[in-house]
């Protein structure tokens, strides 16, 4: 692939690294920042909010690619909980990570990366990519 | 960040809770800035209620509890959703209760102190001037910042439980000196006289101020429970954590160089009709902040001999709750049929499923809280005019 300024075709992404681990799996991305309390079913992964984008769709084992964590702080209970049933997103992707996300992503250990070098538009939903969270790098496959 | 060889030990920790609770509190000092953690004295915990973090709250809780989650500085919890001796004559669900004890249990195996109060300062966790802690409530944080004089930030339930663990916090925010300087001065026209005025007062600012650090003067003097009023209105609706008060708690000069709004009559008497929304409340409660000894004797000596023809909840800790029982006083409110509860608030159990619609409050905090936390319409006013209209 061609290594362009926008680096939409790179097949190396850099970003910054909110957590460790690694994580790989489909693009599953919302265009509006998500609230996981009351949105997401902590034993399941479902994405149950009323009119969000993501309704409907199971979090579990994607790569989940949105702007940013909004509203309850109980949000990060929420991404514990859904670790702890082995049904957290394999990875998550933010353009920035506020508080409600990088907490419960360091407690549920769940790789973690924000500041990608593209916009989050460039990721497809569905495309399988490779989150590195030691390296802050993101593989696309 | 740098971290010194226990902290970077503690980031390697075999027992997962330690591990992670570092991790998260180096990640919170990334963000912040910080460029070390400090040593707290003691921390804070909130979200106890299980109205406030559902089931996702239980589960962490009982799950750090036994990934080795354990207390290294005395740690005190914040109100949870229920009197545990007296949920059931409160209607109280037995469902809801059997979560709660489950929470309560979770915080018990992680050694931190039952105590279930906003107002630990008054039952028995009083930090001392210039100490680092890690409080989450936000009126204890404004109040230990405020008028104690202690140093910490607004944390949330994870990072004061992650901070009670390691017995650190990220060095940023309020523990640094610079960062404890007014932001605005408000000037105060009007006469504050009862603990009421001292919240309105409290709530006016808060919005306008919103995370800022009023400087307030014209306010001659303010006992204890003013002080808890005024900070714990201004930390619901701003973001208050510190603010200073003229010959009351400083005696730094006011400041020169910082956006300055008077205070009269007239927006007094505003913020009251702002907090007031219904005239015919079912529920008085007292107690927003978690009633001190005093205020228990000024209601009690208010409803004396007579009968109440609204529910009336006194809100305190437990340990208040002794003193106020040895005394007689929960006696006397009882006889007059109200109750003395301990452990919870009108805020965090679950009103709106007891059947009230309406509530009345002397508290500019709870009346922020209770129209959208509990479904309920509110009447703002002090204590004596509330007990008053609903005495015989």
């Amino acid at each position: 692939m061609t290594d362009n300024p926008r680096g939409e075709s790179a097949a190396e992404i850099d970003a910054e690294s909110i957590t460790e681990g690694q994580g790989r799996g489909e693009v599953l991305r919302s265009p509006v920042p998500i609230s996981f309390y009351g949105a997401v079913e902590p034993d399941t992964g479902e994405f149950i909010e009323d009119g969000h984008p993501l309704e409907g769709e199971n979090i579990a084992g994607k790569v989940l690619v949105f702007p940013r964590g909004k509203g309850s702080t109980v949000g990060s209970y929420v991404l514990y909980g859904l670790a702890n049933n082995g049904c957290a997103p394999a990875a998550i992707v933010n353009e920035e990570t506020e508080t409600i996300v990088a907490t419960g992503a360091i407690l549920g250990e769940i790789p973690c990366l924000d500041s990608p070098a593209i916009d989050l538009e460039a990721l497809e939903d569905g495309e399988t990519v490779e989150v590195d969270a030691d390296a802050g790098v993101i593989r696309r496959q | 960040m740098h971290l010194t060889q226990h902290e970077e030990d503690l980031l390697e920790s075999d027992n997962d809770a330690v591990r992670k609770a570092m991790e998260l509190l180096v990640k919170l000092g990334d963000i912040y800035g910080a460029e070390e953690m400090i040593e707290i004295e003691s921390a804070q915990a909130s979200g106890i209620s299980y109205k406030s973090i559902g089931d996702p709250g239980v589960e962490f809780l009982e799950g750090f509890a036994e990934e080795g989650a354990k207390a290294s500085v005395p740690t005190f919890a914040n109100p949870a959703g229920m009197d545990f001796e007296r949920w059931e004559e409160l209607g109280i669900d037995e469902a809801f209760a059997d979560k709660q004890k489950r929470i309560r249990d979770a915080l018990k195996e992680m050694g931190i102190v039952l105590s279930f109060t906003c107002t630990p300062y008054l039952a028995g966790n009083l930090p001392r001037r210039g100490q680092h802690v890690a409080w989450a409530e936000s009126s204890a944080v404004s109040f230990v910042n405020s008028v104690v004089g202690a140093k910490t930030n607004r944390e949330g339930g994870p990072s004061a439980l992650a901070a009670a663990i390691t017995g650190r916090t990220p060095k940023y925010g309020l523990h640094l000196e610079e960062n404890r300087q007014p932001t605005y001065r408000i000037d105060v026209e009007a006469d504050i006289e009862s603990q009421a005025d001292f919240a309105a007062l409290g709530s006016w600012t808060g919005r306008l101020v919103e995370d800022g650090k009023p400087y307030f003067t014209g306010i001659d003097s303010g006992g204890t429970d003013d002080l808890k009023s005024l900070g714990a209105a201004m930390a619901a609706t701003g973001a208050v954590a510190l603010h200073f008060v003229e010959g009351v708690t400083t005696e730094e000069e006011p400041p020169e160089n910082v956006e300055t709004v008077t205070f009269g009559e007239g927006e007094l008497t505003e913020e009251y009709a702002e907090l007031t929304t219904a005239d015919d409340p079912e529920l008085v409660v007292i107690g927003c902040p978690h009633c001190s000894p005093e205020e228990i004797q000024d209601v009690a000596a208010t409803v004396e001999g007579k009968d109440l023809t609204s529910d009336l909840w006194v809100c305190t800790s437990a340990s208040v709750k002794t003193w106020a029982d040895r005394n007689g006083l929960t006696e006397t409110i009882e006889n007059a049929g109200g109750k003395v509860l301990a452990d919870t608030c009108n805020v965090v159990s679950p009103i709106e499923e007891l059947g009230y619609e309406s509530s009345a409050t002397d508290s500019a905090k709870a009346a922020t809280y209770l129209p959208g936390f509990c479904n309920q319409d509110v009447a703002f006013n002090d204590k004596e005019t509330l007990l008053a209209e609903v005495t015989e």
